[in-house]
């Protein structure tokens, strides 16, 4: 299967970098990786970049091609996005949403709206959500948006998904979901790009983290060693403590706002 | 795959499906009730001809005397068919405004294409215009047309050199919208008595200069680019969803606003060239059809055309009723009427929500 792989990507908005030279490579098929840092870091731009939608230059290889310089509609076949901010008011019901989806850009097996329909009640259906099918997307909570938004990435079945802190709106419960669904479809072979704030979130459920700070890549290695108190410290500016706990996972204990930053 | 019911016992898709069919019932509905009420509209009026002799003289024109047949085919048929076409026309435009610019309050003439044309128009009459194979009465029409697609090019430049987001398109639009009103109001403040009467009456909105040809030339225009938004109808539904995600769907976001630009630009014009500024119903049309119909744009960009001409339908029925004796310019009871119906939205979408 094959991987994928970050060359020398530098991209921003209206010619001002935002993320300078960021190579991440070898992201394997079947793994989950997690993307954290500080707010502005450049994690939203660099998953932009990659799905193709602000311009960049540097490239992203994978299956023997570079995805920037594919066109459009061959990127859209093999790569799902689901952006950090979802629009309001939007009058169509959660099922409407994904099957227009499908109109547009669907797996091969989806050839007609009957396909479609019923691929997307399997998604709700798999996120614990069918009951929200028929709802009309402006009148859902935040975090039920961000569930119908998820639902629409994951019915395309892609081979890459990024998703852009898909659990910034969710409970408990639904971010369990959420990080299982990425999870599962890791494991028939998707590479899935998660950004998240909750580093303990990503510790549990990634193959491996990288860390970005000021548009570079500060960090990239297995949780456990992209994690450090030190390294959390400084690029976050706070006092942090990573602990394992009992159950052997990785515990992030922030004591308070580091002295340099308490002015 | 298992199937999940819902407490009816129905599956989610059945009820999907069945939500689908009832908005095509409606669409089907609309239209029937667009029909009738266009035909409403040719059989009101000052003469007194009956509903049934206007009716039969529609079928079996022979039926009618030489006057009648003067004001059933070279009258009113004309005028009403114009007021369904600029009426369907106005609120497609209205509808692809929308979207583009994610911007519920827009309308067609949101860029500011209404006073270019009048600015067009003006500019016609005041200095009295005439060019070699336009016909006098034709050469007001073309240029408020011109105008109107230059204004939408040269907004386009002016985005382009922006960066191309939607606000400030929307700002510069507001900005272009301000100066045409500035020059036509210098034009008019040149214009003799006689040309100031006629520019002020062409911004009114009137359906009484238009014969066949002109609404011939909005059906063949709408004819030809209904098509072409139908054929972007999936691609504007997903616009709905986001910019971001329709690019990542493979849609070529700046191409497709690029285009609804266009057949934007090319229906208002046309429609404005002829029967002048009318207001409202681009904005309440694409309203009325969303509330009946959702964002599916495979079927609400229909929805909007019907809407649409039955709106106009009525204003027309309106200015020949609300004043006995006298035919109001249709663009002032659009504007007037459309006010209550579009406070009647507002109250109703902000209980509904
Ligand atoms: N659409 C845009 N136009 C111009 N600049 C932008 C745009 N989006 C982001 N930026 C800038 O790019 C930088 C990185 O933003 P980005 O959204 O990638 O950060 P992020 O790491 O996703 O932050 P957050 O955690 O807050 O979502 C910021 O300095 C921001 O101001
Ligand atoms: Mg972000």
């Amino acid at each position: 299967m094959s991987a994928l792989a970050i060359e020398h990507l530098t991209a921003g908005y209206r010619r001002r970098p935002v993320i300078h030279d960021v190579s991440i490579d070898g992201i394997a098929a079947g793994s989950l990786t997690a993307l954290v840092g500080p707010n502005a870091a450049g994690k939203s731009t660099l998953l932009r970049a990659i799905a193709g939608i602000v311009p960049a230059s540097g490239c992203v290889r994978f299956d023997g091609a570079d995805l920037l310089r594919e066109p459009i509609a061959r990127r859209a076949q093999q790569l799902a996005f689901m952006p950090q901010s979802l629009p309001q008011g939007v009058g169509l019901s959660v099922l409407e949403s994904i099957v227009a989806g499908l109109s547009v850009s669907a797996p091969e097996h989806v050839r007609s709206g009957r396909d479609a329909r019923r691929a997307a009640v399997s998604v709700l259906e798999s996120l614990g959500i069918v009951d929200l099918a028929m709802g009309r997307l402006d009148t859902l909570s935040g975090g039920q948006r961000q569930m119908a938004a998820l639902a629409q990435a994951l019915a395309r079945e892609p081979r890459i998904l990024l998703l852009d802190e898909p659990t910034s709106a969710l409970d408990l419960k639904h971010q369990e979901r959420v990080m299982g669904a990425a999870r599962r479809l890791a494991e028939t072979g998707c590479i899935v790009l998660v950004v998240l704030h909750d580093l303990s979130l990503a510790a549990r459920w990634a193959d491996r983290v990288v860390l970005l700070h000021h548009g570079r890549v500060v960090a990239d290695a297995p949780p456990e060693e992209a994690l450090t108190g030190d390294r959390i410290g400084v690029i976050y500016g706070v006092t942090a403590r990573v602990e394992r706990n009992r159950a052997g996972r990785l515990h992030i204990d922030v004591g308070g706002l580091a002295e340099s930053e308490l002015g | 795959m298992t199937i999940t019911l819902s407490h009816e016992g129905e599956t989610v898709v059945d009820r999907h499906r069945r939500i689908a069919t009832r908005r095509t019932v409606l669409v089907i509905v609309l239209a029937i009730a667009a029909l009738l009420l266009a035909l409403a509209d040719v059989v009101t009026g000052p003469s007194d001809l009956g509903v049934w002799q206007v009716v039969r003289g529609i079928v079996l024109p022979d039926t009618l005397s030489r006057i009648e047949h003067v004001i059933v085919w070279d009258v009113r048929l004309p005028a009403a068919a114009m007021a369904a076409l600029v009426g369907a026309a106005l609120s497609v435009a209205g509808v692809e405004m929308q979207t583009v610019l994610d911007n519920p309050l827009s309308s067609p003439f949101t860029l500011g294409v209404s006073s270019a044309a009048a600015l067009g128009a003006a500019i016609a009459i005041v200095l009295n215009l005439s060019a070699p194979g336009i016909g006098a009465n034709w050469i007001v029409p073309a240029n408020a047309f011109v105008f109107a697609l230059a204004s939408v090019f040269l907004l386009q430049l002016l985005a382009r050199a922006a960066g191309n987001a939607t606000h400030t398109l929307i700002l510069f639009g507001i900005a272009l919208q301000f100066s045409f009103n500035a020059l036509v109001a210098l034009v008019q403040f040149y214009a003799s008595q006689q040309s100031l009467q006629q520019v002020v009456f062409w911004m009114m909105g009137s359906l009484q200069r238009v014969g066949w040809t002109e609404a011939g030339i909005l059906a063949a225009v709408l004819a030809l680019l209904l098509p072409f938004t139908l054929a972007a109808a999936r691609h504007m539904t997903l616009l709905r969803l986001g910019e971001e995600r329709a690019l990542s769907f493979g849609v070529d976001v700046r191409r497709l606003r690029f285009f609804a630009l266009v057949r934007i630009s090319l229906l208002t014009g046309t429609a404005v060239a002829f029967v002048g500024t009318i207001g409202f119903v681009g904005l309440v049309g694409p309203h009325i059809a969303r509330l009946l119909i959702g964002e599916d744009h495979r079927l609400l960009v229909p929805a909007s055309a019907l809407t649409g001409a039955l709106l106009m339908a009525v204003a027309s029925i309106l200015s020949k009723l609300l004043v006995p004796g006298v035919a109001l310019p249709i663009g002032i009871v659009t504007a007037i009427a459309g006010v209550p119906v579009f406070v009647a939205l507002i109250l109703h979408r902000s209980r509904a929500a």
